[in-house]
């Protein structure tokens, strides 16, 4: 009894990877599997705030519209450029260091904060120029939302930014391709984020 | 691929749409942001090296989408 045991015992990961090769179709899933989890809670959490925000319209829909014609889509769209080609430029530096580049790991890494840094300027922009018009968190419930989710969301960029930081100095492979899969899932929440609220009429 | 869908949405969007173009319209901005998050999925987030798991999130994307299209039509009928 105490042989299948031990066996079982030695076959467990030393080195604090997971074992991936007894998780069945989890173990499938490319990375950190607790990344996955964040991911996938992520999803749940800006996925019913989405649908609550198409739910508020159906009751509403010209209130709605009107409030939502006040949304700049023109930096919306450019903010998407910003963050898909920032997703690139983490995919890169983790190209870049299964490669053993470390150097250029860094570099992809910092072009990648940078635009980061530039999404966050365009959100600035909108939020400074919402606020000139005298447009706040309470003047709608299209505005609470549209502050909620997308403030929600400029903090996962924010932390985002933090993480490829902190993962330029410890740059292990695993730290980067983890660090890199926190960031494609803020770049996937905004791109089903921008059409429902900016573009959806 | 990523900018050309960004620019295919933003091609769809520059015109203001009115009656049932206008659904025409979401319906597209919706089915290019499921091809948006297809590819983030699959080449960035390296999902596409599992059948499985592109599968149940494609399929969990595409749901939410078209439930999302579904609230919408309701708020465009009233």
């Amino acid at each position: 009894m105490s042989e299948p045991v031990r066996a079982e015992a030695a076959a467990e990961p030393t080195d604090g990877e997971l074992d991936h090769e007894n998780w069945g179709v989890l173990g499938e899933l490319p990375g950190d599997l607790m990344m996955w989890v964040l991911i996938a809670s992520e999803l749940l959490v800006f996925g019913a705030a989405l649908l609550a925000v198409l739910g508020v319209r159906a009751m509403d829909p010209a209130a709605f519209a009107a409030d939502q014609a006040l949304l700049d889509r023109t930096a919306g769209a450019l903010n998407t450029i910003v963050l898909v080609t920032s997703g690139l430029c983490a995919a890169l530096a983790v190209g870049a260091r299964e490669a053993g580049s470390r150097a250029a790991a860094r570099g992809w890494l910092a072009a990648a904060c940078l635009l980061g840094v530039a999404f966050l300027a365009v959100k600035g922009f909108e939020y400074w120029d919402k606020a000139s018009q005298g447009i706040g968190l309470e003047t709608s419930p299209f505005f609470t939302f549209y502050y909620l989710i997308t403030g929600f969301h400029a903090a996962h960029v924010i932390a985002g930014i933090v993480i490829f930081a902190l993962v330029s100095v410890y740059d292990s492979v695993r730290n980067i391709v983890t660090a890199a899969a926190f960031w494609h899932m803020v770049d996937l929440v905004w791109v089903l984020l921008f059409p429902i609220i900016y573009l959806l009429r | 691929m990523l900018v050309v869908l960004s620019a295919a949405t933003t091609v769809l969007t520059i015109a203001e749409a009115q009656g049932a173009w206008s659904i025409a319209v979401a319906a597209g901005v919706l089915v290019l942001a499921g091809g948006k998050s297809r590819v983030i999925l699959a080449s960035y987030l390296g999902l596409a090296g599992s059948r499985f798991w592109m599968r149940a999130i494609n399929g969990a994307i595409a749901g939410f989408l078209m439930l999302a299209f579904g609230i919408f039509l309701i708020g465009w009928g009233g």
